[in-house]
């Protein structure tokens, strides 16, 4: 279990601590376990610490394993909100960069 | 030669473009002194005291050794507000012998945010202190904590700033408001935006700043590279935060303004600024919905149904 206040702050803020966060996650990251990460007493979240953070671990493992990897308790609901729309986000422009691949490929 | 800048009587942002034409010449002349004075000032608002802040910063990066010197305001008032919140140190110009004591938790000082790695820290005093004054909810002093981390954030991403970013903020209380004011001298928004060649045709700053202010616009390059690419959404979510709030938002950069007030967007052009100066001002009665969009961005979307939080 990662406890996200006791590594990050309770404000979540920044790209470069998103990104701090993210390294630090996707070291204990393995495709064979689940994470649990504990938001407790995380009041706030910026956009861009979501993004460099959450949204750059789908961009990396993709969204299905996102949600069968990760485990999220003790969240805030805007803060929840926050990751699912990076998430998402993130997840349809691999999605749309894929597509346009494939496109070209066929075009070729 | 001694060229005088001569600051009005109260120094807000709607008294900026003046004081930029006299600081424009002070910049593209030759003196050998220059007079900052503030004697007729009989007060100073955030967006003034950042202004003034980087105008003798920037000064000092670009040229040599500069004699540069302030006459004091002749308020008493302003001149203890002005010691009191650290401008005399963050100028460099020794003052009368007014004793400091520290600031902490108690009261905003303006801050020099020298690095990316401050940005957290500042913000989140900003913002505590702000909850502390006004008695505001965490929810509201959290957004406001992450707006100002994203504006913080974007100097050290996008402007290449000499003098990094200096930030200050006051509560009103009898009128309900605060302002925050983050400025730097770094290449402006036009510049940063055509770093991305989607916007290399950019024209004019008023456009840029237009733009900046829309949905996923960035100066970054590469949107699914991995390393510290934005989303760009960081002012368009402050944007429209500020509207819901009913409060003021102006951007200055280079020579393109922008200002929102009671929800009307005006852009125009205005004497150069070195840089790019943001303003703020938010209404204590009413709330700042920073990410209130998103329920309806994300709401249907392929995959949205499988988080289980």
């Amino acid at each position: 279990m990662i406890k996200i206040a006791e590594v990050c702050g309770e404000s979540l803020n920044t790209r470069f601590y998103g990104a701090s966060l993210k390294d630090y996650i996707m070291k204990r990251y393995s495709s064979r376990n689940k994470i649990i990460l504990d938001f407790s007493n995380v009041k706030s979240m910026s956009q861009s610490f979501a993004d460099q953070c959450f949204g750059m671990i789908v961009a990396e493992i993709g969204l299905n394993s996102f949600q069968k990897n990760f485990k999220i308790i003790n969240i805030k609901a805007d803060v929840g909100k926050m990751i699912k729309y990076v998430a998402l986000k993130r997840a349809k422009k691999i999605n749309n960069k894929s597509k346009n691949q494939k496109s070209h490929a066929a075009m070729a | 030669m001694v060229y005088e800048i001569s600051f009005p009587r109260e120094f807000n942002k709607y008294t900026l473009n003046d004081t930029f034409s006299q600081y424009n010449r002070v910049v593209n002349g030759n003196f050998e002194e220059i007079v900052f004075d503030l004697s007729k000032s009989r007060f100073i608002r955030p967006t003034g005291i950042v202004t003034i802040i980087a105008m003798i910063q920037y000064l000092k990066c670009i040229k040599s050794h500069p004699q540069i010197s302030l006459i004091h305001p002749r308020r008493n008032k302003l001149r203890h507000y002005l010691n009191r919140i650290n401008f005399y140190n963050l100028v460099g110009i020794d003052t009368e012998e007014i004793v400091r004591r520290s600031s902490r938790g108690r009261f905003f000082e303006v801050t020099n945010v020298k690095s990316h790695t401050e940005v957290r820290g500042v913000s989140e005093e900003l913002a505590d202190i702000f909850m502390k004054q006004t008695r505001s909810s965490e929810d509201l002093s959290g957004n406001i904590n992450s707006s100002l981390s994203e504006i913080l954030d974007n100097i050290f991403h996008h402007s290449y700033s000499p003098i990094s970013g200096v930030v200050c903020a006051q509560t009103f209380s009898q009128k309900r408001e605060a302002e925050f004011a983050i400025c730097d001298a770094g290449i402006g928004i036009k510049e940063s935006l055509k770093n991305n060649p989607e916007y290399s045709d950019l024209t004019s700053d008023m456009k840029a700043i237009k733009k900046a202010l829309e949905k996923e616009v960035t100066g970054t390059i590469g949107e699914n590279a991995v390393g510290l690419n934005n989303t760009g959404e960081g002012l368009y979510y402050i944007k429209e935060a500020i509207i819901s709030n009913s409060g003021d938002f102006h951007i200055y950069s280079r020579k393109g303004k922008m200002s929102i007030e009671q929800g009307n967007i005006e852009y125009s052009r205005c004497p150069l600024w070195p840089g790019t100066l943001i303003s703020i001002t938010i209404n204590l009665d009413n709330d700042f919905p920073l990410y209130d969009n998103l329920d309806s961005e994300i709401e249907g979307a392929e995959g949205f149904g499988m988080f289980d939080f």
